[in-house]
């Protein structure tokens, strides 16, 4: 990759964009009687909200609660 | 709703996912008006005729005979549409041309649209917006441009770096990298780093407070963020995110506004510092940018006012 300023400052993208926290906010408050969902979503509320770590863990949520379309409906952005 | 206002129903070019969309679309529906929702995917999927000058959409008409509907541009494509296109492979010129259909959409006079869509794309210009607000009488950063590092030395020791381009790009396939701005001192820079992609190179102005603004029409809301011991670009620093606090600054409501005007747009979300001297300075623009992060009662706010202005009711 050609060397600039981009290759020199860009970081990975662990803090998102304003929006990412409201996001998933709103999921976890969608799904707030979803005990199992709660147990998951933690995380996400403390973690530096990183696309790659959301990646992950919503995939991990996604298989544990496939049936709750609210939440991946919301997460959508980060798949 | 039926017949005539039933045409009238507004249009948002995003995707339902996208949650300031959802929030706007609700809005609306408590305001007794159902939203069509149309972007560059849900082109693929849906039926479409273009036919000298008419827009058939889904089975909904667009046309200049009909009543005109109103509509905002939220995001032409969903952040995962077709990405990782390779320049001139068929998977390019297919995506392309699908964004060709929606801007010739976007262009046609059917809908009148909260910001126009050639306005949107000149206003994402930050060297457009900067040259606007300076006309304007307004402080900006003094600001330079170019691959000379000898012209950005004599000019500056240290700068706040800033992409002109986007600040995400992917490094490698699994590797998403985002660029904040950044303070770095003019002697660790490189010739070549200059040199290959253009950036924008600012003084660094000492902030006491980061200040966001959200315009629609000629009404703005403001929110304010102690900038003590936060990082030049406070977007780093992720608790920043929930602590915007409802601010009073009628100077920077009306300066937010002549900016907005100034570039044509009529919803804007807007990034302004007070220094340490008191004086309001622009930072940026962005014409289809977040509000929801902001306080609840602010952010209800101008949700409110884009469905108003969407359903006609103001």
């Amino acid at each position: 990759m050609q060397r600039s300023l981009y290759t020199r400052l860009g970081r990975p993208a662990e803090s998102s964009v304003p929006g990412t926290r409201t996001m998933i906010t709103k999921a976890k408050e969608t799904v707030d009687n979803d005990a199992e969902y709660l147990s998951l979503g933690e995380p996400y509320l403390s973690m530096p909200s990183a696309p790659s770590a959301l990646r992950t863990e919503i995939t991990r949520a996604k298989e544990t609660v496939d049936n709750d379309q609210e939440l991946f409906d919301a997460s959508h952005l980060f798949l | 709703m039926t017949g005539e206002w039933a045409r009238r129903n507004p249009v948002i070019v995003g995707e339902r996912q996208d949650l300031h969309v959802e929030a706007v679309v609700e809005a609306c529906r408590h305001r007794g008006f159902d939203v069509s929702l149309v972007d560059v995917s849900t082109l693929e999927d849906r039926s479409f005729t273009y036919l000298d000058g008419e827009w058939l959409i889904g089975g909904e008409a667009f046309s200049e005979d009909q009543p005109v509907r109103r509509g905002w541009i939220r995001r032409l494509a969903p952040p995962t549409w077709r990405t990782g296109t390779q320049a001139e492979t068929h998977e390019a010129v297919v995506r392309t041309s699908w964004l060709a259909l929606l801007a010739g959409w976007l262009s046609s006079p059917s809908v009148q649209w909260l910001t126009a869509f050639r306005r949107l794309l000149a206003a994402e210009n930050k060297i457009v917006q900067l040259d606007a607000v300076r006309r304007l009488g307004m402080r900006v950063p003094h600001t330079v441009l170019t691959n000379d590092l000898n012209e950005l030395i004599d000019s500056f020791d240290e700068v706040i770096v800033k992409p002109l381009g986007p600040s995400q790009f992917l490094a490698s396939p699994e590797d998403m990298r985002v660029v904040y701005a950044t303070r770095m001192s003019t002697a660790d820079m490189a010739s070549d780093e200059l040199a290959s992609a253009p950036f924008l190179l600012q003084e660094r102005i000492a902030a006491c407070r980061h200040v966001r603004v959200v315009t629609v029409g000629g009404s703005a809301w403001v929110a304010g963020l102690d900038a003590a011991d936060l990082p030049d670009d406070w977007r780093v620093h992720v608790p920043a995110h929930s602590s915007f606090v409802p601010a009073e600054c009628e100077e920077v409501v009306q300066a937010a506004v002549r900016a907005a005007t100034a570039l044509d747009v009529h919803f804007s979300s807007q990034d302004w510092i007070v220094d340490t001297a008191g004086e309001s300075v622009f930072l940026d623009l962005n014409p289809a940018g977040q509000w929801l992060f902001l306080p609840d009662e602010l952010a209800q706010s101008v949700t409110g006012a884009l469905a108003d202005w969407l359903t006609g009711s103001r």
